[in-house]
């Protein structure tokens, strides 16, 4: 039978990580007007989400901090043309999506190697997480992070930024859809492909590191 | 698999694929194996972001209204361009306009050239209106210039030889 505790629940709306959309559309309103403290509002509540999306679609918190003051410069200034008011955090991610995809066109952010002797120190996955703490609060090792980082960063544009937005930032299918501009059918297929990548990617080095089987 | 792991399926496809994962074994590992590597990716550690980002944004938006005016939306909102003409000259006469108004602490000897000046405009303005009113009722005599060449012609000693 199968272990009921894989399946996931389904993930909360996305409404629930947004702004209220009465609040949503007075800011973004004020915003259009040129009132910067709208603008600084709407910041602290979606500069987090971008950094954290650029973050791990770059692998550098420098590159990631220069993206993110790019895009907020470019979304006030273009917020002129942002004619529905709660899709703000859509088009937001788009630009971010579009600085990434400008400044590596072509080319995939350099990530800094695994160092597999590292590795090799480790004895056990116990090391590799904090057992003290539930899954969801459980902190990676730099390793392990490292790992999948580059797991990620290795990941074609396409599935990366899906992934990202998916696994990091839990977003629905159809807001993931909206911000990459393809379709749902698309997307779903697209994360999958990703999510089997960068399975494959840890288990081809937590098998040969750990001999871990069960991958 | 993705979307059930992800929370993505109708309850109906659910359904289908929880019957299937019941009497599938290699379903099952590979949907081990993949909310595994999910796992791992769900415990990324996340950025705080810096204190001072919001100092480079603000600065970036103030740097971009005077260098790109055209592109900014902020700029052509607060600062339409058409409208700096006009501001201008309006500054202007507000300007003289306060020079010339009396304030309540402004110099004795000023506001009596002042008053003096507002007497005087009145005087003229009275005088204009004079004028005007004469102009009005003035009955100008009818002079023909024709009739008065001919009488002229029959003065002119010259042509009367």
């Amino acid at each position: 039978m199968k272990d009921e505790t894989q399946k996931r629940e389904p993930r909360k709306s996305d409404a629930s990580s947004n702004l209220p959309a009465s609040r949503l559309r007075e800011l973004v309103g004020r915003a259009q007007e040129g009132d910067l403290d709208a603008f600084q509002e709407l910041y602290s509540f979606y500069g987090r989400k971008i950094l954290n999306y650029l973050y791990r679609m770059t692998g550098s918190r420098e590159e990631a901090e220069d993206l993110a003051q790019d895009t907020f410069i470019l979304a006030f200034r273009n917020l002129g043309s942002l004619k529905h008011p709660e899709r703000f955090q859509s088009w937001l991610f788009r630009i971010a999506q579009n600085n990434v995809y400008q400044k590596y066109r072509g080319k995939r952010p350099q990530i800094e190697s695994i160092d597999e002797e590292d590795f090799n120190e480790l004895s056990d996955l116990q090391r590799l997480s904090t057992p003290s703490k539930g899954p969801e609060e459980a902190v990676l090792s730099d390793e392990l992070e490292a790992l999948v980082q580059q797991a990620i960063s290795e990941l074609p544009e396409k599935y990366r930024t899906v992934f990202v937005l998916s696994a990091i930032q839990k977003m629905s299918y159809q807001r993931i859809s909206e911000i990459v501009g393809r379709s749902l059918a698309s997307v779903k297929s697209d994360i999958h492909r990703a999510r089997v990548e960068v399975r494959d990617k840890i288990k081809k080095y937590l098998g040969k590191n750990y001999g871990m089987s069960k991958l | 698999m993705t979307a059930y792991l992800d929370g993505e399926l109708a309850s109906r496809e659910l359904q289908e694929v929880d019957t299937h994962l019941a009497g599938c074994t290699n379903c099952r590992d590979e949907l081990e194996s993949l909310k595994f590597a999910y796992d791992l990716t769900m415990q990324l550690p996340e950025l705080d972001v810096s204190a001072d980002l919001w100092d480079r944004i603000y600065t970036g938006l103030l740097t971009s209204v005077t260098t790109s005016p055209d592109s900014n939306n902020f700029s052509r909102r607060a600062w339409p361009r058409k409208w700096i003409p006009i501001g201008a000259t309006l500054a202007g006469l507000l300007a003289v306009v306060l020079m010339l108004a009396p304030g309540t602490n402004s110099d004795p000897v000023a506001e009596q050239k002042f008053a003096e000046f507002l007497r005087q405009r009145e005087q003229i303005s009275i005088h204009n209106r004079q004028l005007l009113n004469n102009l009005d009722n003035h009955h100008l005599p009818a002079i023909n210039p024709f009739v008065e060449a001919i009488s002229y012609r029959n003065q002119n000693p010259f042509l009367q030889e």
